[in-house]
């Protein structure tokens, strides 16, 4: 989609880095991006009474709620991964935990609690873990604690549910409990079987260009999932027959199952997915924990993540274990906090 | 997306929420303790663009103007603004009022004193409260000041639902609240606010939980949108 149909100017090999820049106007979406969105919507605006029908506003009014309401958490979230990665090294994330699997996955799992960031910012640090020497399964462990049970995402369930402060605990321990059992598993099974890691850089020069570039691409990126997730939940209130939702909402099987795909296939930011859950009321507390501790560990987008950081055959067979043990822990702590 | 689009999308997102902070609508979504979380959230939105946009302008080549430093999900990014252009989206209203189930008060640890002075203004939250679990009905008879929006029913030709959302974080979990008004002489439309001096039937408490919030009306006007049109629990 970014600059489409576009060929290079410059001549062949070796050529003089081009000074050839082609005008604003025609550098990609970036300029259309501006302008076009307001262009379109004044002109719907003035053109379709349809768009004030009651259905349209209420829809709009959830979907912009969420989104709204998730923003300054996910601003925090990318403003500390940007300085993580701009200002501490690999390497001393890495000193930090320990070699020995048995004390390394928990140790990493702690080493989670610490290090800010959304999933999407995990896997490359993760991958760059697991380069570095780090045992495989503690920086498994890494990969899933730190996206869940990281303080940005405690304080927004904490907002998202403020009569509720028991939830927070519930996924703090189902979170971290998960992914400790994956990390020893993982330890049990495989144990130092290397991962296979692609790369992945940051590649500006300046630290503070290096902190804004990497803020940015996590904040693109993962606000385009809560946009996502945003638009679903608000749908479902919606398009769904109240008597469906209430039925299935009803049934606490049904309600688990249904949250957990949720949470497979939205893809939501760890950071912002308690605004979701908190925007599906119908909905019982463990269920709508299912959907916050299965969401940060395994979804589409992590899935395509894993993938391309770890391999096809690594992913085929850590998803599928991860959404099991993640889902019971959730069922468990909920079953006993909640 | 390239860096171009990232800036600008960041960019329009960053002044949109701005806005919605400036003229005190993001009300209508969120709770106003998000003001200041809100507005520090969308001056690092615009910097950021702004970066983006300054850093892309430098750059010398098609070959770095085209990289890749965003995915292409984040395009939509630039929904909730266009949503809010094209349709600015109002307060809930009474078309969601009837999409759940009304808030049932569970009962509370204790319960407000009630002030001397007469008429006195209340929560409506405070008031269903009260009239469903007051055993004393220490709020029988007594002329309260309510605000709320109109929900008319079909049921109820002499009055309508006087009702309040209970936000607890954003206006996607709202619950309404509602109190039946009865009356009523002349009818209003759903949405418009009121502000009525009613007076509580019957204390549920010692008659049926289950049943409506009932009052009669003394005294009743148009009035304008607060500026929280939601009720916090909290």
């Amino acid at each position: 989609m970014s600059g489409g149909a576009v060929t290079s100017t410059d001549g062949g090999p070796g050529a003089v880095p081009a000074r050839s820049r082609r005008p604003l106007l025609t550098r990609g979406w970036g300029p259309a991006a501006l302008v076009v969105p307001f262009v379109v919507a004044l002109a719907v605006r003035d053109r379709f009474d349809p768009l004030t029908a009651d259905d349209v506003q209420l829809w709009s009014t959830l979907f912009v709620s969420i989104a709204v309401q998730a923003l300054p958490f996910l601003v925090l979230g990318v403003v500390l991964s940007g300085m993580i990665a701009a200002f501490v090294s690999p390497e001393l994330v890495e000193r930090l935990v320990p070699r020995r699997p048995a004390v390394a996955v928990p140790a990493a799992g702690v080493a989670g609690l610490a290090l800010p960031g959304c999933e999407c910012g995990s896997v490359p640090i993760a991958g760059r873990l697991a380069a570095a020497g780090t045992p495989p399964a503690a920086a498994l462990t890494f990969l899933l604690a730190a996206p869940a049970i990281n303080p940005v995402v405690l304080i927004s369930t904490a907002v998202a549910f403020p009569g509720e402060p028991s939830l927070v605990l519930a996924r703090f321990l189902a979170s971290f409990t998960a992914a400790v059992v994956v990390g020893w598993w993982w330890a049990h099974r495989r144990g130092d079987e290397p991962l296979r890691v692609a790369g992945h850089e940051h590649d500006a020069p300046q630290r503070w260009l290096r902190f804004a570039d990497t803020a940015s691409r996590d904040l693109v990126h993962a606000g385009g999932y809560l946009v996502v997730g945003a638009a679903a939940a608000a749908s479902l209130q919606l398009i769904v027959p109240r008597s469906t939702l209430d039925a299935v909402a009803g049934n606490e099987v049904a309600s688990i199952l249904v949250m957990a795909a949720l949470a497979v296939t939205l893809s939501i930011c760890s950071e912002a997915d308690a605004f979701v859950a908190a925007g599906l009321p119908q909905f019982s507390l463990t269920s709508r924990l299912v959907f916050l501790v299965v969401g940060p560990v395994i979804d589409l987008k992590l899935i395509a993540m894993q993938s391309g950081v770890f391999g096809r055959r690594f992913a085929m067979v850590f998803a599928p274990l991860t959404l099991v043990v993640a889902t019971l822990s959730a069922v468990v702590f909920g079953q006993v906090l909640l | 997306m390239n860096r171009l689009g990232r800036g600008a999308v960041l960019l329009i997102l960053g002044v949109v929420v701005a806005q919605l902070v400036l003229d005190g609508s993001f009300g209508a979504f969120v709770q106003q303790r998000m003001r200041i979380p809100l507005a520090v959230a969308a001056g690092t939105v615009v910097v950021l663009g702004l970066v983006d946009l300054a850093v892309a302008l430098r750059e010398r080549s098609d070959d770095e103007l085209d990289r890749p430093v965003g995915p292409r999900v984040g395009w939509l990014l630039a929904a909730p603004v266009l949503v809010l252009v094209a349709v600015a989206p109002t307060s809930l209203g009474a078309a969601a009022a009837d999409r759940v189930d009304s808030f049932e008060p569970s009962r509370p640890d204790d319960l407000a004193q009630l002030p001397e002075n007469d008429p006195f203004a209340m929560q409506v939250l405070d008031f269903v409260t009260t009239a469903r679990w007051d055993e004393t009905g220490a709020l029988v008879g007594r002329r309260v000041i309510l605000e709320g929006l109109v929900v008319n029913d079909a049921d109820l030709p002499d009055g309508f639902h006087l009702t309040r959302f209970l936000v607890s974080c954003c206006a996607a979990d709202g619950i309404p609240i509602k109190v039946t008004v009865r009356g009523v002489e002349e009818p209003f439309a759903d949405d418009q606010w009121v502000r009525a001096i009613v007076t509580l039937r019957e204390s549920s408490a010692a008659t049926d939980l289950n049943r409506e919030v009932e009052v009669d009306v003394v005294e009743i006007v148009p009035a304008e949108a607060p500026a929280s049109p939601y009720e916090s629990p909290f």
